[in-house]
């Protein structure tokens, strides 16, 4: 069965599908234009591409024959000829990236765009919607943008690279905002007239800022009463700006953790003991049945994500502490594992569907259900900070279709008493019994675990129905 | 001047103020883009050229004298992209 990806209508040049098979998965594969289809099968001949693609640098790419399946489902809607694309495990969104990935995904576009042009080739466009993640590696996924590079042509994705890189990264760095919910709500990212509404007096001052905010700013502002002129640009200062923009963006950082060690702590609210017993819990469950891809929502530092990575094809691991995911994120890059995706999201708020009919951007829980969904020390979060009712969360649990492993905080356990502090409300409905009651109308309970002297336990939860 | 061209110019004159240039809305954004280009290119060109001379200089002087190391290590020192020096905006 042939379906089109929702966000890829945009270039004329080509339209991707999911071409699901027998097994349930999907191939990738992308419908070319005749002028495409020429470009890119001289693309996928040049050692450059090759390398890049050895190097993970460039999804995986191949030109298929189109007597084959897939070739002729594609081709019969029109195209003249079909790539597959390795697929990616679970697709995300720039808004949901800590910045320190954001920040790795700027520094492979500028890599691939000085590669590329080493050897005759530019990059029509610089999104960092073209950037997508095989566990910890940000992979180049939009082979079409690459175009021959006609001498003394100018970059055009250099407006594109700010507002949905550079600029985002700016804020972040030197202003303490954070991008997520701007990138959020703009999809064509932060444009340098608005963003140099941030950076106000001496605001502009701060690296970067400049000459990429404040100057083309003006410029655009210039620009909408006369014809922008047009030339030629020597290959140097293609080179220069680009190795000019490398060298701001590896400067630039987050700043220090804030909440880090202070969630670290709220974790190790169990004595070692426990602490190990809970482990165990998630690690003997997660080996018994091998997910290929597992969701820890509310992972914060990932010590749970790390055991389940053990076991899983991938994890997803999803927390609103953006501190938290970022350190996580650049733990993992460096020490593994490696099939781990760390996300920044309000799980009361999880990213809807966005762009074009709500389709282009699918929702998080719109993609891929995963086969397995760690909710520990989550339900209490999302009853008192975000007055979620149970019966929502466990039914929104349920409609995932996973086995779950999830943890019930009692009322007397210190750290609900924390969040209750400064309440009126009292959550009547949040009670042992009332959550038993509420995950056995959804579920199956397979396993449970008291823990901290029965103030906490874990359940093992299959869909009720059977899978 | 006669009442109906009077109306006219009033007319005409309204409408300049009070509605949005056409072309602002149609004007990409995107159209100040070489001249962006063109002089960030240029400032940053500068010390890309001196960088790229010192990093093929140290090469030179540094690494001149141990060809004999590279060739067994069969490293490769043709990286092209000048060297990091201080950071720069």
């Amino acid at each position: 069965m042939l379906r089109a990806d929702g966000g890829s209508f945009k270039d004329p040049a080509g339209q991707v599908y999911r071409v699901m098979r027998d097994t349930g998965e999907a191939s990738i594969v992308r419908g070319l234009n005749p002028s495409a289809a020429g470009i890119v099968g001289n693309l996928l001949a040049e050692p450059f591409f090759q390398d890049l693609v050895d190097g993970g640098q460039v999804v995986a790419t191949r030109l298929i024959q189109p007597e084959l399946p897939n070739a002729r489902h594609v081709m019969k809607e029109g195209w003249s000829a079909a790539v597959e694309h390795e697929a990616v495990n679970f697709v995300t969104w720039p808004y949901e990236w800590p910045f320190s990935m954001l920040k790795d995904a700027a520094l492979l576009q500028l890599q691939i765009l000085e590669t590329g042009a080493r050897n005759g080739w530019l990059l029509k466009d610089a999104t960092s919607f073209n950037v997508q993640w095989m566990g910890v590696r940000p992979v180049f996924i939009d082979i079409p943008s690459f175009v021959p590079w006609e001498e003394g042509e100018y970059w055009r994705g250099y407006r594109q690279f700010c507002a949905t890189f550079l600029t985002p990264l700016l804020l972040t760095a030197h202003l303490g905002i954070p991008f997520q919910p701007l990138l959020r709500s703009r999809l064509e990212g932060i444009p340098p007239e608005e963003a140099s509404r941030y950076f106000r007096g001496l605001g502009r001052f701060k690296r970067g800022v400049l000459s990429h905010v404040w100057f083309p700013a003006k410029a655009e502002r210039a620009a909408l009463r006369s014809a922008g002129p047009r030339g030629r640009q020597p290959k140097t200062m293609l080179f220069a700006l680009w190795d000019s923009l490398r060298r701001l963006i590896v400067g630039l950082s987050s700043g220090p953790a804030r909440s880090t060690w202070s969630r670290y702590a709220q974790n190790h609210s169990y004595d070692a003991a426990d602490f190990e017993r809970k482990k165990d819990f998630v690690l003997r469950h997660t080996a018994a049945r091998g997910p290929g891809l597992t969701w820890d929502l509310g992972a914060n530092t990932g010590t749970f994500a790390r055991i389940a990575a053990e076991y899983s094809g991938m994890v997803v691991a999803v927390d609103a502490d953006h501190d938290a995911v970022d350190w996580f994120y650049r733990e993992v890059r460096q020490s593994g594992p490696r099939n781990v995706i760390p996300l920044v999201m309000d799980l009361a708020n999880l990213s809807p569907g966005q762009g074009w009919a709500g389709r282009e951007r699918p929702a998080f829980d719109a993609r891929r259900n995963p086969d397995m969904a760690l909710c520990l020390a989550l339900a209490h979060h999302l009853r008192v900070a975000a007055n979620i009712p149970l019966r929502l969360f466990i039914g929104w649990l349920r409609s995932l279709d996973a086995t779950c492993i999830l943890e019930f905080v009692g009322r007397d356990d210190e750290m609900f008493q924390t969040l209750l502090e400064n309440k009126r409300e009292h959550y009547a409905d949040y009670t042992a019994e009332n959550f038993e009651s509420e995950v056995r109308r959804c579920f199956s309970v397979r396993d449970r675990l008291k823990l901290k002297g029965g103030l906490r336990e874990l359940f093992l939860l299959e869909p009720a129905d059977g899978r | 001047m006669s009442r109906p061209i009077r109306r006219d110019l009033l007319i005409g004159a309204t409408v300049f103020v009070f509605v949005p240039t056409a072309a602002h809305a149609y004007v990409d954004p995107g159209s100040a883009g070489f001249v962006i280009t063109s002089v960030l290119g240029a400032l940053a060109a500068g010390g890309y050229i001196i960088r790229g001379y010192l990093s093929r200089l140290k090469r030179r002087v540094f690494h001149g004298d141990r060809k004999a190391v590279a060739d067994r290590d069969g490293s490769d020192s043709t990286d092209a992209r000048p060297e990091d020096g201080s950071a720069q905006g």
